[in-house]
């Protein structure tokens, strides 16, 4: 069957997918590159939204020499009333804390990868391991901007400030694109 | 892939990055090929045999100039309809989504480009009213279907049929609230039944050769 066939050929890329993809990325575009507090950032965007969009999301890659945590994230209220830190989640406990896990009784569905929910969680910190990368990616880590005070037009630059455990803050100018 | 449900390290991003990179590479690499000169297409997405029916089911249709008229899940003739479970307060996947389709349909040649609709089932009516859910949809396509009910029985009955379901999450702090619903991309056929489905993270590049093949071979289909 095509979907079996599919399957074991991502089984089989996955390892060499994840060990290409572990290391930093040569993306490099627009971003912050803060040497003297080991912290880079490398295609920070923001993707467009409707007009009448309430909540927009911002993505970038972030590499640290040393590794550190990131554990705030802020814009100007010119932009959205609050921004937070989510990761996508999948299953039965989508947007659940971890606390909940058991006590929802789901039923087997939700373990099938394709139909099981999409889902999102504010996170606190996001761990970046020293000489490493972590990408916030559509459908992976996003920074939320909540309330928007107007909408995310193609072009716009919207400051960030990243607040890291090490660096301390860090602001980068997100570009606005549709995808 | 199982990987991004039960992995826990930093780098989740990075693996649904790199799982969407996999498979467009895998299909490049030709290995979503089928065979030449059978009914069967080669489809990049997933098919379920038999396809599953929605064709008998119909919600309101919100979008102009339908302004509420009920509306069949099934294509027009000759036509794709592409139907997805969503909501416009939702930052990342819908939108991520929307902007995947157009891109795909964009690649479609400006011959086929007319022939796929697309619908957005609000898993939020509370908030996605028919002018919200409009303007979200503008902000992608020169045409839409918004397909919005209140009545909870009647939008489960459609989510079972496709296999798809939602849970509103808890409101945070603000009173805003996430609702967690099951981000496949379905296209149904002008006889009403699910030829294929994409899973959130699709490339565009891989939603434009099915959305050929469906719309080309549609003539020959058993």
């Amino acid at each position: 069957m095509m979907r079996k066939i599919t399957m074991m050929t991502l089984a089989t890329l996955a390892a060499v997918g994840l060990a290409a993809c572990g290391g930093d990325d040569k993306n490099t575009t627009t971003g912050g590159d803060l040497p003297e507090k080991g912290i880079t950032v490398t295609d920070p965007w923001a993707r467009t939204t409707a007009p009448t969009a309430t909540t927009g999301a911002v993505y970038m890659t972030i590499a640290s020499t040393d590794g550190d945590v990131l554990t705030a994230v802020s814009v100007p209220a010119s932009v959205a009333g609050e921004a937070q830190m989510h990761e996508a989640t999948t299953g039965a406990n989508s947007g659940h804390d971890p606390g909940d896990a058991g006590t929802m009784g789901h039923d087997p569905g939700d373990t099938a990868p394709m139909t099981a929910m999409k889902g999102m969680r504010r996170v606190h910190r996001i761990e970046i391991a020293a000489g490493r990368s972590v990408h916030l990616a559509p459908g992976g880590y996003h920074i939320m901007l909540m309330r928007l005070a107007a909408p995310v037009t193609a072009g716009q630059k919207i400051p960030i400030t990243l607040t890291f455990s090490k660096a301390g803050e860090v602001t980068v100018d997100a570009v606005a694109r549709d995808r | 892939m199982r990987v991004s449900r039960t992995v826990r390290f930093p780098a989740r991003g990075a693996i649904v990055l790199c799982t969407a990179l996999v498979i467009a590479t895998a299909t490049a690499a030709g290995c979503g090929g089928g065979r030449d000169g059978d009914h069967t297409t080669s489809l990049r997405g997933f098919t379920r045999t038999p396809a599953p029916q929605v064709g008998h089911l119909s919600l309101p249709d919100v979008a102009p100039p339908s302004s509420g008229a009920p509306m069949r899940l099934r294509a027009g003739a000759g036509r794709l309809l592409l139907v997805y479970f969503g909501y416009t307060s939702c930052p990342d996947v819908c939108p991520t989504t929307f902007a995947d389709v157009r891109a795909a349909i964009g690649q479609l040649p400006a011959a086929l480009r007319g022939q796929v609709a697309v619908a957005l089932v609000t898993v939020d009516p509370a908030r996605d009213t028919a002018k919200a859910m409009n303007r979200y949809m503008s902000h992608f396509f020169a045409g839409w279907h918004a397909l919005r009910t209140t009545d909870a029985a009647a939008l489960r009955r459609v989510e079972q049929a496709f296999g798809a379901r939602h849970e509103r999450e808890r409101p945070r702090a603000d009173g805003t609230y996430a609702v967690s619903h099951t981000a496949l991309l379905y296209a149904v056929d002008e006889h009403g039944a699910i030829r294929v489905e994409w899973p959130f993270g699709t490339p565009p590049a891989d939603i434009a050769p099915d959305l050929r093949t469906l719309l080309t071979g549609t003539a020959a289909t058993t």
